[in-house]
């Protein structure tokens, strides 16, 4: 009896809830329409595409079409084998994992600090023009700078060496282009450069959001400059941080915070420097496209998938676990 | 009230999508429209064309030549009109971006009347994509097709029926037999003013080419003595140790082995090491992808010499362009211990027409046309009496006697000549069209072709489509780009032998012994097939 009633109330809650929704949506109709074309266009660009991930444990032929995704005869794990046994696997994963790591690493901060710096910076004018220079190497494109820096870095007459060696810090020029051995720091460098200003922008909007009464007080309690920044700012944008910090671990393998590990690679990879240079991005790249080996080049970029999903879980629950905040 | 603003929305967002609709529609239309305007009475006419049948209309074919590097744009130039002119046909053409744009068009099953391509040859050569040529001449009753039983059996599909030849194959035989035709050969070309300056120092070996290089890296330090074009490092070296430059098959030791296996790569390797290790070539030259940037480097006076492709001349009109002075030649022979040019090539691109081809007859007798001794003249060469005029013929030692620069890629790509008579090219017209006596590219190749040996049967190895032979063939090809260059860059002799050593373990982990034994099968096959062709049977 006690159990019916129970019942019976979760009907009315329900019908409640349905209301309310209905209500909501109503009210919000003008702000839904515009995310349903949202939604038609996530659904058919990301969502839809992803029935060709059944290319990876499959025949398919390129010449069968796109029916043939579904009629061409399984093969299992086959592609996923030939990779684990291609002759540079293990450069590839060991590529792919360093560079990611490194710029997870040096620059993920480095537009933390920028942020911090300008904050304390009091002349606006100096403050804008840093801000500006520093983020507009984000609106040039990859072969741009790809371009500038084999004239800056060749060790033919490039700006660099010639500088270097005019310092005396060189005595003959470094083949950062073409010695493997400068490829991951080159591509660590040159994405802090390109990227680190267009982030500083996330960071700035989280610390205008701090209350200044906080300095205040702070300041009227003796607290210093890097005092303030420790125990005021930082604390006061960990939740940007931590979410900011979940999204580049979800992109970790494409370059973290300041991506472009496949540009880099490709544009800036060289048969001199492969050994270092060659990811799973130019790798799946180069079999599907260039060798139109395309399952074995699908079931490459799964793996890689399947690597995402799990750091971006993994982050995520981590996050919760020892900061409380997540981001879902 | 909510009721009435819910209806506006709704129709608000049906409009949108409507709109959305339209231009898509639109957008697909402009597809097919947009290159023919101003071209609208060649489109008309192909309508009417397929309808009505009337051979006084100029029909328009589509193609798509699946080579980025293609100059001709469009069907314009008096060669092309002339071919119109004989054939009834004009092309209406599309040039690759990049090599992935034809396997999409396969694969989405949007072709054009024609396609001409090298590396989809084998995709290409299929039922469901391409007419075979037998089916047509058969179906339309064409007469005097006649079909090299030796090019039959090399470009044959894996199902026995022929879609395409392969163009620029000609047999060892007619080669030998026709003076005037003449083999590419990889470039060396150099300074001549900076030559003056050394004394004209002999050139008669590899070392007295090193002692040249030292001796402008010592004159001039801010100069980089030899620079490689990136589609042709090494070619002009190989060639003089006799090793191929062409990642094929070669016999060794009477057996077909995949082309690292020849010993003579080991002499090359070592001695592109050694202009390395004396600072005669950078390691940067390595690294640069975009083909002019050796010869910028020439133009800009950065450089001496330069291991190209034969553009010697092209390359002289741009220096004068640009201002300079000085000059460039190039070497006219071969002088390492051991020169051979292996010309084993089967052919390298051939035309195909496609399913979706709206008119199979006019395309058949176009290419039939195209591979005439008339088409080929008249496509390779220019229009008789107007571009070209000749004394004896060929089989005599005749060559046409151009009244253009007939090497000139300007030249070339203002009449149109050359470019469209590759679409049948049957090699021996395309190698008579590079004999231009007096000049320096040609008396490099008449002394190269004392040095060329060739074995189609070598060409005609092919790998089938996605098989477990295609998987390591590729691997092997891209695992030597990466491998070679530290051979190249090795800071001693040692650790270039080393390198060396290790590539070669390399390959045979990939499964080049493998791949080995199946080009054995194959050839076998194919000499058998070659030897029943040539019997009759």
């Amino acid at each position: 009896m006690k159990l019916k009633k129970v019942e019976d109330n979760s009907h009315i809650s329900i019908d409640i809830h349905k209301q309310q929704f209905w209500k909501r949506f109503k009210k919000q109709i003008y702000l839904q329409s515009f995310v349903f074309f949202g939604l038609i266009v996530l659904f058919f660009f990301q969502y839809l595409p992803m029935f060709g991930i059944l290319m990876a444990f499959k025949e398919y032929s390129i010449t069968d079409g796109i029916a043939g995704i579904l009629t061409s005869e399984w093969a299992g794990l086959k592609y996923f084998k030939q990779f684990f046994n291609a002759y540079q696997f293990e450069q590839i994963v060991t590529n792919t994992l360093a560079i990611s790591f490194l710029k997870l690493f040096f620059a993920f901060p480095v537009p933390i600090i920028l942020a911090i710096m300008l904050n304390e910076v009091r002349i606006s004018a100096v403050k804008r023009i840093v801000q500006t220079t520093s983020y507009f190497p984000h609106f040039i494109s990859w072969v741009v700078v790809a371009g500038l820096a084999s004239v800056f870095l060749s060790t033919e007459q490039g700006v660099i060496n010639n500088l270097l060696i005019s310092l005396g810090l060189a005595d003959k020029p470094i083949a950062f282009l073409s010695n493997p051995d400068h490829f991951w720091g080159l591509a660590v460098t040159t994405a802090m450069w390109k990227e680190a200003g267009w982030w500083t922008i996330i960071f700035l909007a989280a610390l205008s959001g701090i209350n200044p009464a906080l300095y205040e007080a702070a300041q009227i309690d003796g607290a210093g400059r890097i005092q303030r920044i420790w125990h005021i700012t930082l604390p006061s944008i960990k939740g940007t941080i931590v979410v900011v910090l979940i999204l580049a671990i979800g992109n970790l393998l494409g370059g973290g915070l300041v991506g472009s590990n496949f540009e880099q690679s490709f544009l800036l990879g060289n048969s001199v420097n492969s050994d270092k240079s060659e990811i799973l991005q130019t790798y799946a790249f180069k079999m599907g496209l260039a060798q139109g080996r395309y399952s074995y080049a699908t079931a490459i970029d799964l793996i890689q998938s399947i690597i995402s999903v799990t750091l971006i879980f993994g982050a995520n629950w981590l996050s919760k676990k020892v900061t409380k905040t997540g981001l879902f | 009230m909510l009721k009435g603003e819910l209806r506006r929305i709704i129709s608000l967002m049906v409009l949108v999508m409507v709109a959305l609709f339209v231009m898509a529609a639109c957008s697909s239309d402009n597809t097919t429209s947009s290159s023919s305007n101003g071209e609208k009475t060649g489109e008309e006419t192909t309508t009417n064309d397929s309808n009505t049948n009337d051979s006084n209309e100029v029909k328009e074919l589509s193609i798509f030549v699946d080579h980025s590097f293609w100059p001709l744009t469009d069907w314009s130039g008096a060669v092309a009109e002339e071919i119109t002119k004989r054939t009834g046909v004009k092309l209406k053409v599309q040039v690759a971006s990049d090599g992935q744009q034809l396997p999409l068009m396969i694969s989405s099953g949007d072709l054009p009347d024609l396609v001409f391509t090298s590396t989809n040859f084998q995709q290409m050569s299929n039922a469901n994509i391409s007419y075979s040529w037998d089916e047509l001449i058969e179906k339309y009753n064409i007469k005097d097709f006649n079909i090299d039983p030796v090019a039959r059996v090399l470009n044959q599909g894996e199902d026995g029926n022929l879609y395409s030849v392969k163009n620029g194959f000609t047999s060892r035989e007619a080669f030998e037999a026709t003076p005037a035709a003449l083999g590419n050969v990889p470039a060396l070309s150099y300074r001549t003013d900076i030559m003056e300056e050394l004394g004209n120092p002999k050139l008669e070996s590899l070392d007295d080419l090193e002692n040249v290089l030292k001796l402008v890296k010592e004159k001039y330090p801010n100069m980089t003595p030899l620079v490689m074009a990136p589609n042709a490092i090494g070619q002009h070296f190989r060639v003089n140790f006799g090793a191929s430059y062409i990642k094929g098959f070669q016999v060794v030791d009477g057996e077909v082995k995949y082309f690292l296996a020849q010993p003579e790569q080991y002499d090359y390797y070592m001695f592109m090491n050694k202009l390395y290790r004396e600072g005669l070539i950078s390691a940067e030259n390595f690294t640069w992808s975009d083909q002019s940037q050796g010869k910028a480097k020439i133009i800009n006076g950065e450089a001496f010499a330069i291991n190209n492709l034969t553009d010697m001349a092209t390359i002289n009109k741009e220096i004068e362009a640009s201002g300079k002075d000085f000059r460039i030649t190039q070497l006219t022979k071969l002088v390492g211990p051991n020169p051979r040019i292996s010309a084993d090539s089967a052919g390298w691109s051939g035309t195909f027409i496609t399913k979706k081809a709206k008119d199979p007859e006019a395309a058949i007798k176009f290419l039939q046309f195209m591979q005439s001794d008339e088409g080929q003249m008249l496509g390779l060469w220019g229009i008789e009496g107007e571009h070209w005029t000749m004394e004896k013929p060929i089989e005599e030692g005749g060559y046409p006697e151009f009244k253009y620069e007939s090497q000139s890629a300007a030249a070339q790509k203002e009449i149109g000549s050359v470019w469209w008579g590759l679409l049948g090219d049957k090699g021996i017209y395309a190698q008579v069209q590079r004999y231009v006596p007096g000049t320096p590219q040609t008396e490099a190749m008449i002394d190269a072709k004392q040095y060329t040996k060739g074995n189609p049967l070598l060409g005609g190895i092919v790998l089938p489509v996605d098989s477990e032979y295609q998987i390591i063939k590729a691997e092997l090809d891209n695992m030597v780009v990466n491998e070679e260059t530290k051979i190249y860059l090795a800071e001693t002799e040692a650790e270039a032998s080393q390198a060396y050593e290790n590539m070669m373990e390399t390959a045979k982990n990939i499964g080049m012994d493998k791949l080995n034994e199946y080009a054995n099968e194959q050839y076998k096959a194919l000499e058998a097939e070659l030897n029943k062709a040539k019997s009759g049977n």
